[in-house]
């Protein structure tokens, strides 16, 4: 087979996965799921061109906030899309073992990326391109913003890729994914700050921003614009932003490719030699199965990509929402109630974290646990909820941090003893929706359980609850605190009632 | 009886061209309000 056919090959298997994605996972036709999302990204993307599109508003700046906008959503599908893309164990034997040269193969996969993005990113450029023919007066003036919005989406999305990269080469591929993950929860958060502040600068100024007009400077979107600007036959770009602009793209390029050609240093079967972490000693009575599958599942929890790349990335946004309103600044007699909420919001999100339990890449080894326990879905509730409440104590310390920096030791220490005893009191409860084996079905098949509506509800009766407990005065709220903790405890260690 | 040949790349053709349309349907409504807000250009 010749070089280009196999590369022809390569990238139509691989758009085809693209376009029809799941369905043809399963063997079924269906209608496209890339061209959808394309879509309503672009339409998203079009919105908020819109809002900024005053007629007095400075070119520049819509520029660079719509660029900074459509890069910022281009680099988060590209990052999912490069974790996903081989990570099918089925995908990467069919093409590993196939007559296919490295050359050919390496030459295929860099195609697909950069397909890939110019797809995703066209979409979301062409409305803010099309408007910037308006505040630049230049009937052409999308050509050279479609082409910037891609190089810049290209940096970025290489930029993000290297400390994936070089984790990969050093520490692994489970490093590697746990990092990625890791990242995309922080992007998806910044992106949605970034939003926010961006679309508050580009109508009032860039005097709201951060940093003020000097900050905005400084970001690379802002150097983009002013060469898009100058192209455009506006200003000429100032000799730092054209530089800039000149230099970056191909540095941030070449440093991934010297990262990517480091020598592998992992190995599959090195252990981390930690028999005992810290995590398995804790206070709550189990059984010997019990105690087995709460190892599992905390290991799993880290462990399991499909976890990793679904589940992790949601904690971004109301991370997000914390950080704008501590950094917004809030009332000094507010406080108490916002950070009462803030310390009950990972319990308020349990549920959703739960709905990815059953769900694993592995799912047809659950026969093991299946064929030895009498009332497997039982056993896992026990131990599922064990392994949460463990869990939620390094949450409610880092969270009792950023308490005692705002209010003081004590009463950040009351308040995280209220949250640490609502969720040991509350985890027995909320792991009676796990009526299957954990770690027994294919992500591919995710649904969404039928009662989360009902648990979302219960995170804001909790909500409620927390704010409530915190208008108490100070001796009844320790009181409060003293009982919830004990409370929770013995609520934790009852043992299951077994279903009938 | 003549069997089905199936056209692997027919889907992808019509997928792409598809995605074209999504881009059309995309330059209409900023082309639109760039008019409606602004006038000519």
């Amino acid at each position: 087979m010749s070089r280009l056919r196999q590369i022809r090959a390569l990238l139509t298997a691989w758009l085809t996965i693209d376009f029809f994605g799941k369905s043809r996972r399963l063997g079924k036709r269906g209608s496209g799921t890339l061209t959808t999302s394309v879509f309503t990204q672009g339409s998203l993307s079009y919105g908020f061109a819109l809002l900024n599109f005053p007629p007095e508003q400075s070119p520049t700046l819509f520029a660079a906030g719509t660029l900074a906008m459509v890069g910022g959503f281009t680099m988060l599908a590209m990052l999912g899309e490069l974790q996903d893309q081989l990570g099918h164990a089925a995908d990467r034997d069919l093409v590993l073992a196939s007559p296919i040269t490295k050359a050919s193969f390496f030459l295929a996969r860099g195609l697909h990326v950069c397909l890939f993005l110019v797809i995703f990113n066209v979409g979301l450029a062409i409305p803010p391109a099309l408007l910037s023919i308006w505040t630049t007066g230049r009937v052409w003036a999308p050509v050279p913003y479609i082409g910037l919005s891609i190089v810049f989406a290209a940096t970025l999305t290489c930029a993000f890729q290297i400390p994936v990269v070089l984790a990969q080469r050093l520490r692994g591929q489970d490093f590697a994914a746990s990092l990625a993950a890791l990242l995309r929860a922080l992007l998806t958060g910044g992106v949605f700050l970034g939003l926010l502040i961006g679309l508050r600068t580009m109508i009032s100024g860039p005097n709201v921003f951060p940093g003020g007009m000097a900050a905005v400077e400084w970001l690379p979107p802002y150097w983009f614009a002013e060469v898009f600007e100058s192209v455009c036959g506006g200003p000429a770009a100032s000799a730092r932003g054209l530089w800039l602009t000149l230099a970056i793209p191909p540095l941030v390029g070449i440093s991934l490719l010297l990262v990517a050609l480091l020598p592998d240093r992992s190995h599959s079967s090195r252990r981390s030699g930690k028999a005992h972490a810290w995590w398995m000693h804790h206070p709550v009575p189990l059984t010997r199965p019990e105690h087995g599958l709460f190892v599992l599942v905390v290991r799993m929890l880290a462990r399991e990509r499909s976890f990793r790349l679904r589940a992790l990335p949601l904690l971004g946004l109301p991370a997000a929402i914390v950080a704008m309103g501590l950094a917004g600044g809030i009332a000094e007699d507010q406080l108490p109630y916002f950070l009462a909420v803030v310390h009950i919001l990972p319990l308020a999100y349990l549920p959703f974290l739960l709905a990815f339990l059953p769900y694993a890449e592995g799912f047809q080894a659950s026969w093991l646990i299946e064929a030895n326990l009498g009332d497997p879905a039982g056993t896992y509730r026990r131990a599922v909820a064990t392994a949460f409440a463990v869990l939620m104590v390094p949450v409610q310390a880092i969270l009792f941090g950023i308490d005692v920096w705002q209010r003081g030791p004590i009463d950040a220490a009351i308040t995280t003893a209220i949250a640490l005893g609502v969720t040991w009191a509350v985890l027995p409860h909320l792991v009676r929706q796990i009526h299957t084996t954990c770690f027994s079905l294919d992500p591919e098949e995710f649904a969404i359980p039928p009662g989360l509506g009902g648990l979302a509800g219960l995170g804001m009766v909790l909500t409620v609850t927390a704010i409530a407990i915190e208008a108490l005065p100070g001796l009844a709220r320790t009181a409060a605190a003293i009982a919830l903790v004990v409370f929770g405890i013995a609520t934790l260690s009852r043992p299951a009632r077994r279903l009938a | 009886m003549k069997s089905e040949r199936p056209d692997r790349g027919r889907e992808l053709r019509r997928e792409l061209i598809s995605l074209l349309l999504v881009y059309a349907a995309l330059s209409v409504l900023p082309l639109l309000s760039g008019f409606a807000c602004q006038g000519g250009v």
